[in-house]
């Protein structure tokens, strides 16, 4: 009967022991996605932590052996992995845990630690997290674990190293020794001096440093006038200790690494064990970008470049070798490899970066031109942008190969490089991109040619006016009406005059008939007036849209024949027009009184 | 659970199930059974029921167990050592009876195995009837315990259970045989390190760093055991060892500093490799056992910049390798610029490699490998650290050490102002001058049984250490007391 009860304990228990590992595992994926002040893991944790240890004392502990997919308890298999999103041994197993012990005695509060310990562990990316190491930071009394580096170090006994490390210890050359305590006196300054080692005993490096064979002072001088009894730092003493603390903690791994290296290259006359430690500098560079501290990485790169900058004549290889670290800093592959990190990272310390580029050559542009092709984050491309315009400058020969790629980001990003750098040597490059297949280009090549001041950059904007997309045309329309003169007077005046212009939505041709009439000045009225005027067999609703376009235009048109065609309008039979032009009239006025604008159109 | 096979832990668990089963059922007996007294007389049927019930647990356990110790520690209560929770709806009829043990200074019982219904009668009922006129209340109610004629149990003394120096023998034992373990896996991991840097592969840290965090423990508990090990000075290969020795000194200098366990785990891999830059010196220069001449001080001098070089190459670029490389290439560089190597510009020595100088130094100096081709004792090595090479280290660093080392090192050979000999094995911060030693001598000067023997403790203030000895003037293999139990 016994028997049955135990057996059936045990298979409830061993039941009991699933469900509590399948929730552990449902509960770390929560804590990995929720935020930590959410309430639903909040709740599910104080439950599985309740839980947890009431089976573990009442079991007297659990004891897991862990597989690389399988957990098992007594034994038997109570987990197994099922693919990448239910990994509860394989987390384990890959951190090297291969046994997990919960003990009699364990608290809630250290289940949750534990917990917390997983949680943390999971949104670590960090290739060197090591959940071994950060338990065992936690100190948890009654949750231990056994990694395979412990199995491994089981296998060493102990006495075998013994006989292998030290030879001797066994030996006692006295054995069964007795020693006549009473030749030897209790006060060791009445000892006879020993027969003294010759000075030469003590080698360089010791007499260096202050050593010598003579006694250190005695008697007075002696260790216990050093030491109270009751040895605590206090006061100032306490300060020194939590300042070394701090400072300690301002440890930069990376800065302290290159600067030893930096260190290390000064010492060296040799030129092989120079060039083998500029091989080594190339590999921590590397592993500084992979951790993303760009920041670092600049200072290294840049005081490399100062010392080749500053090698005498006389160490010439010595340069030609740090040249070359150089230029492998900005060659295609690194540049490729620091877009990846770039892109897996959260957020994009872009001053950093900055820096970083900053601190490459010339000969980089190309393979940084080529970043932003492949860069995710926005901010970064616009980063990317601004070093490109900077740099560039010097070199626009290198950032133009971009207007020919076949894609059109990479276009499109040339474009936007070329209109920071601006000058009259940008133009030609606009007047291929201005025909762009892709809008998205020809958008980024009219912004640029917005800010550029030229003769040249009129004609250009010109040939927006009969661009495809109604967007830019209008974009293209309220800049050339703002820049004035003959030349965008003429491209309005043709494009009204043109086949295309009926194509037009009616908004829009309103909009060209006013900017027509705002840069053509006197020389239009007669044509507005026409429109007015005209009988014609266009629909009367069309018809008077028309009329009310033009009477709009001859608002913004600031000549004296506007303003007499106007009132003239305001003596006529007709009540609409006469109502128009006294609108038209007030409008006008308003504007030019008021220095209203051509874009105040599109508000009307 | 160290040293432990998988199986080993597995069944103890499973083992201790029943244990634990048991030892609360016959708990919660117990609480039932005082309470039970509090309420009724004790000719009281439900009370003898009770009794009966509690006697007829506790003679099943202890056919078992052998023996039954209950403890109180830290408000959890403790049966022979394995926490036991009682499984009582009554929580605050238990909670009362264990203030009413606190009151009396109860710290636990002890069941001996003649016990009988009757004294366990006596017991309780004397437990809720005990008057505390005054004065130390476990020492009264122990007295009337014996009074009564009541020995087949026992109480404990609750502030026997708090001092931490209560360790029993198997305990010290059980200690030193971790540390041994430690040490002599550090021992073989460094070896392991330098054979694999040599062939210019690789290191893969989580190994070393295992064995550090084993150290940390160690240290953080009680350290003299590590400390003792790291006296030896005789082994074959000392470079390996003294790798260790240093990790030791250092990581109990740091943790006395108050670095925080990360921090302690990065020193002790830093101090561990501190010399890594050795391996890739010739084999037979490190090990040359006459004394350097001048070129081969060149050779020697270059290992820090080795070092550094050898963990930029080998070990994966994070907080450990860091500290590493850095402490490699600055342990013998002085706070004040000097040493080697020759500094191009000014830096200041970063807080690791400063400790790990310290270390290094001593050990290297009561050695006899390095400086000198002769190994000092370690209060002469520290006098000379103190007065004739102050310079070299950082002051306030070097005064801790000091304090750490005490007066009376671990390992050192002393005699005793009644002439007897004996070992150091543990400083006692707060009394330096009375460490607690082994004894291997007798007055007479004959080998004994070495037995522990605490100066501190106040039945021994009639000896005092006379002086340091050294070990090879009288033929003594300290080593071999120090790798035994």
């Amino acid at each position: 009967m016994d028997d049955i009860i135990s057996e059936h304990l045990s298979q409830e228990f061993t039941s009991n022991i699933k469900l509590l590992l399948r929730d552990f595992l449902k509960l770390i994926k929560v804590l990995a996605i929720y935020p930590a002040d959410n309430p639903l893991p909040a709740k599910m944790r104080r439950s599985l932590c309740s839980r947890f240890t009431e089976i573990v004392n009442e079991f007297g502990g659990l004891a897991f052996s862990i597989q690389p997919d399988r957990i098992y308890f007594n034994k038997e298999e109570v987990f197994s992995d099922r693919g990448a999103e239910e990994r509860l041994a394989g987390l384990f197993f890959d951190a090297g845990i291969i046994q997990l012990n919960f003990l009699a005695g364990l608290s809630e509060e250290e289940i949750d630690t534990f917990f917390g310990v997983l949680k943390n562990f999971m949104n670590d990316m960090s290739p060197e997290r090591d959940l071994v190491s950060v338990l065992w930071q936690e100190q948890l009394s009654f949750i231990k674990y056994r990694t395979v580096d412990d199995l491994a170090l089981d296998e060493q006994q102990t006495e075998m190293m013994i006989r292998e490390i030290c030879s001797t210890y066994d030996e006692d050359s006295s054995s069964g020794w007795c020693i006549d305590v009473n030749e030897i006196s209790l006060d060791e300054t009445e000892d006879e001096p020993s027969a003294s080692s010759p000075a030469s005993d003590v080698t360089e490096d010791a007499r260096q440093m202050g050593l010598s064979l003579e006694p250190a002072a005695t008697d007075n001088h002696t260790i216990e006038n050093l030491l109270t009894n009751s040895y605590t730092p206090v006061g100032e003493e306490q300060k020194e200790i939590a300042r070394l603390l701090a400072e300690n903690r301002n440890f930069d791994p990376f800065r302290s690494v290159t600067r030893t290296l930096l260190e290390i290259l000064d010492q060296w006359n040799d030129l092989k064990p120079y060039s083998e430690t500029i091989g080594i500098c190339e590999k921590v560079l590397d592993q500084i970008l992979g951790k993303g501290e760009f920041g670092a990485a600049a200072d290294f790169v840049h005081s490399l470049r100062s010392r080749q900058e500053n090698q005498p004549s006389g160490k010439a290889n010595y340069a030609e070798r740090l040249a070359g670290f150089l230029r492998r800093a900005g060659d295609h592959e690194r540049i490729g490899r620091l877009t990846e990190i770039i892109n897996t990272q959260e957020t994009v310390d872009t001053d950093a970066v900055e820096l970083y580029l900053e601190s490459l050559g010339w000969e980089s542009l190309p393979h940084v031109t080529g970043m932003l092709g492949k860069l995710v984050s926005k901010k970064a491309r616009l980063t990317i942008c601004n070093y490109l315009a900077r740099r560039g400058v010097d070199h626009l020969g290198i950032i133009v190969n971009g207007i020919r790629d076949k894609r059109w980001y990479v276009v499109r990003n040339t474009v936007m490089i070329l209109g920071r750098i601006g000058g009259e040597r940008v133009i030609d490059f606009f007047a291929v991109t201005a025909g762009h297949s892709d809008q998205r280009v020809r958008s980024e090549t009219f912004r640029a040619l917005e800010n550029l001041k030229s003769d040249r950059v009129v004609d250009l904007l010109t040939r927006f006016l009969s661009d495809d997309d109604p967007d830019l045309r209008e974009m293209a329309l309220t800049t050339l009406g703002r820049i004035g003169g003959r030349g965008p007077f003429e491209a309005v005046g043709d494009v009204i005059r043109s086949q295309s212009f009926g194509s037009f939505t009616l908004e829009e041709q309103e909009q060209y008939l006013i900017v027509f009439s705002h840069l053509g000045g006197s020389e239009v009225t007669d044509f507005l007036d026409s429109i007015v005027s005209s009988m014609g067999w266009l629909p009367s609703a069309t018809k008077m849209r028309y009329r009310l376009a033009a009477l709009k235009g001859l608002a913004y048109n600031k000549s004296n024949d506007a303003e007499k065609l106007l009132l003239s309008y305001t003596r006529s039979r007709r009540k609409w027009l006469r109502d128009a032009a006294a609108a038209a009239l007030e409008y006008r006025r308003k504007l030019m009184y008021n220095g209203g604008s051509i874009r105040d159109a599109d508000h009307d | 659970m160290e040293g432990q096979s998988v199986t080993q832990i597995t069944t103890e668990v499973g083992l201790n199930r029943e244990r634990v089963h048991a030892a609360q059922q016959m708990l919660t007996a117990f609480f039932v059974l005082a309470k039970t007294a509090r309420v009724y007389e004790t000719n009281n049927d439900s009370y003898q029921g009770q009794l009966f019930r509690f006697c007829e647990l506790l003679r099943r356990y202890m056919d078992e167990n052998f023996s039954c110790t209950v403890k109180v520690i830290k408000k959890r209560l403790f049966v022979d050592d394995q926490f036991v929770t009682v499984d009582s709806d009554d929580r605050i009829g238990v909670r009362l009876m264990l203030d009413r043990w606190h009151e009396l200074g109860i710290g636990g019982l002890v069941f001996g195995d003649a016990v009988s219904a009757e004294d366990v009668t006596a017991l309780v009922r004397l437990l809720w009837t005990f008057a505390i006129p005054g004065g130390d209340p476990f020492e009264q109610i122990s007295r009337q315990l014996a009074r009564e004629g009541i020995d087949s149990v026992s109480l404990i003394d609750i502030t026997r259970l708090n001092e931490d120096s209560d360790i029993d023998l198997e305990d010290r034992q059980k200690i030193r045989r971790q540390a041994r373990d430690t040490f002599f896996r550090a021992i073989r991991n460094v070896k392991e390190v330098m054979l694999v840097t040599d062939r210019d592969e690789p290191i893969v840290v989580s190994r070393t760093k295992r064995i550090v965090h084993s150290v940390i423990d160690q240290v953080s508990n009680d350290g003299s055991a590590l400390m003792e090990l790291a006296s030896i000075k005789n082994f074959d290969e000392y470079t390996y060892a003294h790798s260790v020795n240093v990790s030791i000194y250092a990581l109990t200098l740091g943790f006395r500093l108050g670095l925080s366990r990360p921090e302690l785990s990065e020193l002790g891999v830093a101090a561990l490799f501190h010399d890594v830059g050795k391996a890739k010196l010739p084999r037979d220069l490190v090990t040359k056992p006459g004394r350097f001449d001048d070129f081969d001080w060149v050779q020697m001098r270059r290992h820090p910049l080795l070092g550094a070089i050898t963990i930029a190459e080998t070990m994966r670029l994070d907080s450990h390798s860091a500290r590493a490389l850095v402490a490699a290439y600055e342990h013998h560089i002085n706070p004040d610029g000097t040493g080697y190597p020759t500094l191009s510009e000014p830096r200041q020595i970063n807080l690791y490699s400063r400790i790990i100088a310290i270390a290094d130094t001593f050990d290297a100096l009561t050695s006899g490998r390095v400086y000198i081709k002769q190994a000092i004792p370690p209060d002469e090595v520290l006098r000379k650290m103190v007065y004739q090479m102050a310079a070299k280290f950082d002051n306030f660093l070097l005064k801790l050490f000091v304090n750490i080392i005490g007066i009376y090192p671990v390992g050192s050979l002393v005699l005793l102002t009644d002439r007897s000999l004996g070992i150091v094995t543990k400083t006692n911060p707060a009394e330096l001058s009375r460490p607690e030693i082994r004894l291997i001598a007798d007055r007479d000067g004959r080998k004994t049984v070495p037995e522990w023997f605490d100066l501190a403790d106040p039945a021994n203030r009639s000896v005092d250490v006379a002086r340091c000895l050294d070990p090879d003037q009288y033929g003594i293999n300290v080593t071999k007391y120090i790798l035994s139990d």
